[in-house]
């Protein structure tokens, strides 16, 4: 993971949900969990895990050859382009909310987005996985 | 009265007795005059390259160094017999002790024998190498009067780059030990051998090439410290089973299973044979209907273990003729071992550990070499003592020719020069004859 | 006295009763697909099918081989009679009940093949033989029972995927994708060969089996399919194979009876 958070501090440590996928997911379906996600509301930032997929090949006899991995391709979310690099495991969504309630109120939305969107089933937890603000390693 | 109520038959190579019912210190380099003139000629003997002087002073390559303006265009090979009759007058103490200067290859290469006395009157075994070199040197600039400024060359073709480093790169004298230098431990001098300088020794005979690598390894034990009060009888037993035949057990199992046979073979013979013998006995046997195994004496059971281990090296890596698998063949065939059994492998898990180091270590995992630059000196193979370089040598010694290290390629001047000396070449037999000699004394 | 038998492994449970069925070589391994000799050629990808072998030392031939009782003794491989390279098969078994795992690989080859040279790696087991005897052994390990089209992988290099999530079709990550997942006929198909190059036709290694069935089939032990702390034996080897190589390495004259 990136040491530098992928997004401004929003001065508080915000919750994030974990939806922790039981299997690796097609570019398809990925699609399809982010799309249900999209509308939302709440949601301050989405960031997925998995497993990396190069574009070409990067060792042995048939080195530098296009991979032509059929999870690896541009996928469409709320109307824009999202090139995939990974074949997706996990998803981190940072919510924006200011009390239990509203907590409580998106994390259900998202399970349920995603009951609909990922037949193979998921895990989901809240909870903080990721960086929220720099550390000294970020200063170089 | 001897110290150990172990009595053993040994067997030769073909699997034939050489020795009837002696006691097992019969073989203990302490006590086996055999074993003592292996262990005093390897420091003793030292080749020098006539030729290799001769080309590097004809062309200035010295010590992996080209220096132009100093070559020395003289003929070294042509005079060996003069060179041979200077250096042995230098390095022989007295006209009748037994030093020794032999020609071979037409003048190519001599081989030195450094008097015991020489080497009596000094506590390092380098002695046989540096008086050898320095002998070498003299000679030369005497005999072909190079004058002063040229003698440094004639230095520097016979040591190599000695002593600018502590190694003598680019020497064109070689003894079959390494300098101490490059030696792991205390006592470690007879484990720094390659397998492929034993493969060369034995002229690729794996039987002998077992028993060489083991009177080496085992010695080496002696020097270490480990082969002492109750831990000696481990390194006897050891040296006697899988080094030397005894029982004629080693060639039997190998015997049984050459034509068919799998690693798992090898060791359901060893297992029955223990059994046999009475060395193991069922334990305990458990619902499902597994045997677990013990023993009242376990230094034996590790012997079996240990000829075992070199059984199936023969077999699997006999069959393939190619010795890149003696890694994964120790390693396997102890786990197996110790499944079948519920005992632990040869030397109580070490070769197995060793196992998996030297896999990495010798498929360009980690850099490139090869099974047949292995010796006991080594950072993966040095923890198990004894038993394990011999199952080394052995996969070298019935290689058909796949290694890039190969003994012709690592070891060729190694096979020129000590090839045809029979305290090398057939260590079974002359071990043995020396075995049934002391045997009456102990 | 009768001839010693092999006992193989402890254990009670069917991962232990699966690890002494591979091990032992009496037993003849279910044949479950038939990919044909010059499509397993294909997927290792050292030579083309009908290609010539290419040798690395000349042919060994009988009385010319240097003078050891122990060549007289054991019998070449075929390949090793012929000089032939030594080329490899590398299988990458997932955690997820896979038919069989590398090391138990590493076992059943030793005890049922000669002349080769195996070796354990995270997640993947290699095996290099002779050429035409590594042909032979690969079909077999590609047709028979410890082979799963969507749990074992044939990779030579970026095996990477043993302990990934299976994918949506039951499949076992892999990053290059060497082979795809067949939704009409349900089958595992090969589009490149064990390193990734391209082949130049498609080859079908057939339908995965269930897992239900792979369950009853596996030599893993896992705590969610047959956990390795139920099985007394094999928890009670590990423990006396450990005490006694600590005994042994301490004072193994004193081991007794142990």
């Amino acid at each position: 993971m990136l040491s530098e958070p992928t997004v401004e501090y929003a001065g508080i440590p915000l919750p994030e949900v974990e939806i922790f996928s039981h299997a690796l997911l097609s570019a398809e379906t990925t699609e399809k969990v982010l799309n249900a996600l999209d509308p939302i509301e709440n949601i301050r930032q989405i960031n997925m895990t998995g497993e990396s997929l190069s574009k070409n090949l990067n060792s042995g006899p048939a080195k530098g050859l296009p991979n032509n991995h059929s999870e690896r391709k541009v996928i469409k979310v709320g109307g824009r382009d999202v090139e995939l690099r990974y074949q997706v495991g996990a998803f981190y969504i940072e919510l924006d909310v200011e009390n239990e309630e509203k907590l409580n109120e998106a994390v259900e939305k998202i399970r349920a987005a995603c009951a609909a969107s990922m037949p193979r089933g998921f895990d989901l937890a809240v909870g903080r996985y990721s960086k929220y603000r720099k550390t000294l390693r970020d200063y170089k | 009265m001897p110290k150990y109520k172990d009595v053993i038959d040994l067997y030769d190579d073909n699997g034939k007795r050489i020795a009837k019912d002696i006691p097992l210190e019969a073989i203990s380099p302490l006590r086996n005059n055999a074993i003592k003139r292996i262990a005093s000629l390897t420091k003793r003997t030292v080749a020098v390259s006539l030729a290799g002087i001769e080309k590097s002073l004809k062309t200035g390559h010295v010590a992996d160094a080209l220096i132009k303006g100093k070559e020395i265009d003289i003929k070294l090979v042509d005079n060996a017999k003069k060179i041979a009759a200077s250096v042995k007058e230098k390095v022989q103490v007295t006209p009748d002790d037994d030093t020794s200067v032999a020609i071979k290859a037409d003048g190519k290469s001599l081989v030195v024998i450094v008097p015991e006395i020489r080497m009596n009157a000094g506590v390092e075994y380098t002695t046989g190498l540096t008086s050898v070199a320095s002998a070498v040197t003299e000679t030369i600039i005497d005999e072909f009067k190079v004058p002063m400024y040229k003698a440094n060359m004639v230095k520097a073709a016979v040591w190599g780059k000695y002593p600018q480093t502590v190694g003598f790169d680019g020497a064109n004298v070689k003894s079959i030990l390494d300098i101490p230098q490059n030696n792991e431990g205390a006592g470690f001098a007879l484990r720094n051998i390659m397998a492929n300088h034993v493969v060369a020794l034995v002229n690729k005979n794996a039987m002998q090439g077992v028993a060489l690598s083991s009177i080496f390894e085992q010695c080496g034990a002696f020097e270490m410290g480990d082969a002492i009060g109750n831990f000696e009888r481990s390194h006897l037993l050891g040296l006697a089973y899988q080094g030397l035949n005894a029982n004629n057990m080693l060639y039997s199992i190998v015997k049984k299973n050459g034509k068919t046979g799998t690693v798992g073979t090898v060791v359901e013979s060893i297992v029955g044979l223990a059994i046999d013998d009475g060395v193991i006995r069922v334990k305990e046997t458990l619902p499902s209907g597994y045997k677990i195994y013990t023993t009242k004496d376990l230094p034996l059971w590790n012997a079996y273990a240990a000829v075992g281990q070199v059984a199936a090296v023969m077999v699997n890596i006999g069959a393939a003729r190619a010795a890149q698998g003696v890694p994964g063949t120790v390693l396997y065939y102890n786990d197996l071992l110790e499944h079948e059994t519920g005992l632990p492998g040869t030397d109580y898990g070490r070769s197995a550990g060793v196992g998996v180091g030297m896999s990495f270590f010798s498929h360009s995992i980690y850099g490139g070499g090869g099974p047949g630059l292995f010796h006991g000196n080594h950072v993966v193979t040095r923890q198990s003592k004894g038993v394990l370089i011999p199952a080394v040598t052995a996969a070298n010694c019935l290689d058909g020719g796949t290694q890039t290290f190969s003994p012709e390629a690592t070891s060729g001047l190694i096979k020129e020069v000590f090839g045809d000396m029979v305290e090398f070449r057939t260590p079974m037999q002359i071990v043995g004859a020396e075995a049934k000699k002391v045997a009456k004394k102990i | 006295m009768a001839a010693y038998k092999r006992q193989f492994y402890p254990g009670t449970t069917s991962p232990a009763k699966n690890r002494r069925r591979v091990m032992d070589p009496k037993v003849k391994l279910k044949k479950l697909r038939d990919v044909s000799m010059d499509d397993v050629v294909r997927i290792m990808g050292h030579r083309n099918p009908g290609e010539d072998y290419k040798s690395i030392h000349p042919p060994i031939q009988e009385g010319k081989e240097p003078d050891c009782p122990i060549r007289k003794l054991v019998e070449p491989i075929e390949g090793a009679k012929k000089g032939d390279r030594i080329r490899y098969i590398q299988f990458t078994d997932s955690v997820y009940f896979a038919p069989i795992s590398p090391y138990q690989r590493a076992w059943m080859y030793l005890s049922r093949y000669r002349g080769i040279d195996t070796g354990t790696l995270s997640g993947r087991q290699i095996i290099e033989v002779r050429e035409r005897d590594l042909e032979k052994l690969a079909k077999e390990m590609i047709d028979n029972e410890t082979f799963d089209p969507a749990l074992t992988g044939i990779r030579g290099a970026t095996v990477h995927g043993h302990a990934c999530r299976l994918d949506e079709n039951g499949m076992m990550f892999d990053a290059w994708q060497r082979y795809i997942w067949d939704k009409n006929k349900k089958e595992v198909v090969y589009v490149k060969d064990q390193v990734a190059v391209p082949l130049d036709r498609k080859i079908s290694v057939g339908k995965p089996a269930s897992m239900a069935d792979l369950k009853k089939r596996t030599t893993i032990f896992r705590a969610d399919g047959v956990d390795m702390r139920d099985d007394k034996e094999v928890t009670a080897y590990g423990l006396r194979i450990h005490k006694l190589r600590t005994l042994g390495g301490f004072q193994p004259f004193n081991v007794k009876d142990v």
